[in-house]
């Protein structure tokens, strides 16, 4: 791409990390929000990295607390939510340290100074935002600026941190319309006027106008047509192919998911439960949960097989249940009462299960098919 | 066009609900300008007692005007809703009757909209069962609602009768939905979109509920879907819509399997597979749907077929039967011959 980028957003740190090291890692995160009723443990101890170029996918129901995990990400979490616990580092620093205000100094400094960079804390919030992690919103559809033309919404984010001109941002406007696809002419068109295919393009130009290392997609094809969403998904992965940043991708739709994604993650009520590539998800599923939400999707080939979803809802998460969160609603539950929910293990290379039935594993059908 | 002369049904066998070329045109703009938003145009199809006819199409191709035109919410520019042979368009023309109301009964998308939250479960349903005096006195009105409930899955039912809707959950709520569409006795339900805003665990256990309740109580379904794969596994036909025609319609599985129509064909090659990776299967068509006001003649999906003839662009296709209870509206396919 073109456009350079400030010398604050571009990684000034001389020790450039090795392909080995993660781009993103989360770990042991709690997240809790404060209502009248109690705390709601929405996120409760998860860990999880994203290596550079890595497609992450972050899968589960509402309310599994997917979404909260990227807003933790990108600092734009909101009361009563608050963060109780863990770190999450982002190129090796912490972003929950990252100030808001008081670095504002510096980046002006920084700009100025250039080499001597490194000294100085590497990212601010503002700096960290947008520029090294961007956000392709849940109704990314309905998150554009209705009264604004599409051109002022992305031109805004270069003026802003790249501190362009108003000819040189729209210069770069044409260029990033054109990675997806749409003519330059519609810049000038307001929101309403564009299809909803077109919409969800538009914003995830403007999520890569600042050349972002890593890209969060909250549920970015759930409003569209399957033809549009695959059409897009076809983009993404060749932009990604093109500018090599990282996809934090989260969606319910596991089967989307096991089709775009390079390792998953299944949540269930907070917690992560599964953790392997996609294929060892889709083949090897050994979480009862993984496999229930696996069997949960009619495949479109194939005979026509009963499925059964899983039996239940899931819980209340003021008082989650005791031990396994996925207790009652497990058809191996062994009984037995537990107080702490299990362990991540790591039951085959790079495959995480957290699971209490452990000896139940390897006796768990592959179809998962309850009788009742 | 011949109408739903299938071979296979003989004179006698009236199918419960019969469409027969029912068109809706919107007007939209001023009045020196009137243009129409062409949303249905010309379609036809039946549905059977027990049967489950799946409508897939994308957003904006008619399928949810269809549902309510069928309902009567909104009255047809022009065509046939017959029900039991009955055309009550013509039978009851201004308005729908209470007994018209009784037969065909309709689920909504949104299960958080679709339930006042002033009420307990159980007045919802009792609602109903008085006005549409399916029980006579307080006792034998509850017991029916208890009876409703419990047929719903919604378990104890006494218990989630007192309930308010902010306490269930979004599955328990379509289940609610469904139990006070079923109050009445019904004879076809239309279900637009019933499992789209719920939860994904929870999403087979309502489409199996449908499931029993057309096998136990012998209703027809009209269930309107984006999903495919959801179509396929509920219903045992399946009609393919696009800008507000049929394109396509079939049993289910060879739709599915051996689909002819290019945009059927586009819609089955754009649904997620894990068997197949993202790039195998190219999607050919690109560009979007057309508008549908005062659209162009010809078929509707000319601009976007990777295989488009001159023809194409000229004259809408008509019906083409390539096997039995499987047609087509394609150009590629000799139409069948027009009779009457």
């Amino acid at each position: 791409m073109s456009a350079p980028l400030p010398s604050s957003a571009v990684n000034t740190n001389p020790q450039t990390s090795p392909a080995s090291e993660p781009l993103l890692d989360v770990r042991n995160l709690y997240v809790e929000y404060l209502t009248p009723r109690g705390p709601v443990q929405a996120v409760t101890g998860v860990s999880f990295s994203i290596h550079p170029g890595e497609v992450f996918g972050l899968a589960g129901e509402s309310g599994c607390g997917k979404s909260t995990i990227a807003h933790t990400i990108l600092r734009i979490l909101r009361p009563p939510a608050i963060v109780t616990g863990g770190n999450i580092f982002y190129k090796g620093i912490d972003v929950l340290e990252m100030g808001e205000e008081e670095l504002k100094d510096y980046r002006g400094e920084l700009a100025e100074s250039g080499s001597q960079a490194s000294a100085l804390p590497r990212y601010t919030l503002e700096s960290f935002r947008w520029a090294e992690v961007a956000m392709v919103f849940q109704s990314a559809m309905n998150s554009l600026n209705p009264v604004t033309r599409i051109s002022s919404q992305i031109t805004d984010v270069l003026m802003k941190h790249q501190k362009l001109s108003k000819q040189q941002a729209l210069e770069r406007a044409a260029e990033l319309m054109a990675f997806v696809n749409i003519e330059k002419q519609r810049l000038d068109a307001y929101p309403h006027e564009l299809s909803g295919g077109m919409r969800q393009r538009a914003v995830i130009a403007i999520a890569l106008a600042l050349n972002p290392s890593l890209l969060i997609m909250d549920e970015p094809t759930t409003a569209l047509d399957v033809v549009v969403q695959k059409d897009i998904l076809q983009q993404i992965q060749q932009l990604q192919e093109r500018l090599g940043f990282s996809i934090l991708f989260i969606t319910h739709d596991l089967s989307l998911m096991v089709e775009t994604s390079d390792r998953i993650a299944i949540m269930y009520a907070g917690e992560i439960v599964e953790m392997a590539s996609a294929s060892e998800i889709f083949n090897h599923a050994l979480h009862p949960y993984t496999q229930g939400l696996l069997s949960s999707f009619p495949s479109i080939t194939g005979p026509r097989v009963q499925l059964t979803g899983i039996p239940g809802s899931p819980p209340n998460l003021i008082t989650p249940p005791k031990g396994c969160r996925f207790h009652p609603r497990c058809p191996y539950y062994d009984g037995i009462e537990r107080e702490k929910s299990p362990e991540l293990l790591e039951v085959a290379p790079g495959h995480w299960v957290a699971c209490n039935c452990t000896t139940m594993i390897d006796k768990i059908p592959q179809g998962y098919k309850r009788d009742r | 066009m011949s109408v739903a002369t299938s071979p296979t049904q003989s004179a006698s066998d009236t199918p419960m609900l019969e469409v027969r070329h029912l068109v809706k045109h919107f007007p939209i703009g001023g009045l020196f300008q009137p243009k129409h938003v062409h949303a249905i145009n010309d379609i036809s199809f039946i549905v059977r007692r027990g049967q489950v006819v799946s409508l897939v199409g994308e957003s904006g191709s008619g399928k949810s005007t269809t549902a309510r035109l069928i309902i009567r919410l909104i009255q047809p520019t022009s065509g046939e809703i017959l029900l039991d042979g009955v055309d009550i368009l013509k039978s009851e023309p201004k308005k729908a009757s209470l007994e018209f109301r009784r037969r065909v009964q309709m689920i909504f998308q949104d299960p958080f909209g679709s339930l006042s939250p002033n009420h307990s479960i159980g007045y919802q349903l009792s609602r109903p069962i008085i006005i549409h005096k399916r029980a006579e006195g307080k006792k034998a009105v509850q017991e029916k609602v208890y009876e409703l409930l419990a047929t719903a899955g919604l378990n104890p039912p006494h218990e989630m009768a007192e309930k308010y809707p902010f306490e269930l959950s979004g599955g328990q709520r379509q289940r609610v939905s469904m139990a006070r569409a079923l109050a009445v006795e019904p004879e076809l339900i239309l279900a637009d979109e019933p499992i789209s805003m719920l939860d994904v665990s929870i999403r087979m256990g309502v489409l199996n509920l449908m499931q029993r309740l057309k096998d136990e109580h012998n209703i027809g379904f009209l269930y309107i879907t984006h999903d495919l794969a959801s179509a396929r596994y509920i219903g045992d036909r399946t009609m393919v819509m696009y800008t507000g025609h049929i394109v396509e319609s079939g049993e289910s599985r060879t739709l599915m399997e051996n689909p002819q129509h290019p945009y059927t064909q586009l819609l089955l090659s754009a649904v997620p597979n894990p068997h197949a990776g993202l790039t195998t299967k190219h999607v050919q068509a690109r560009g979007e749907v057309p508008s549908l006001i005062n659209p162009p003649p010809g078929c509707p999906f000319a601009p976007r077929c990777p295989k488009v003839m001159d023809v194409c662009r000229q004259s809408m296709p008509t019906r083409s039967t390539i096997a039995e209870g499987h047609w087509l509206c394609c150009h590629l396919f000799p139409a069948d011959p027009v009779d009457g």
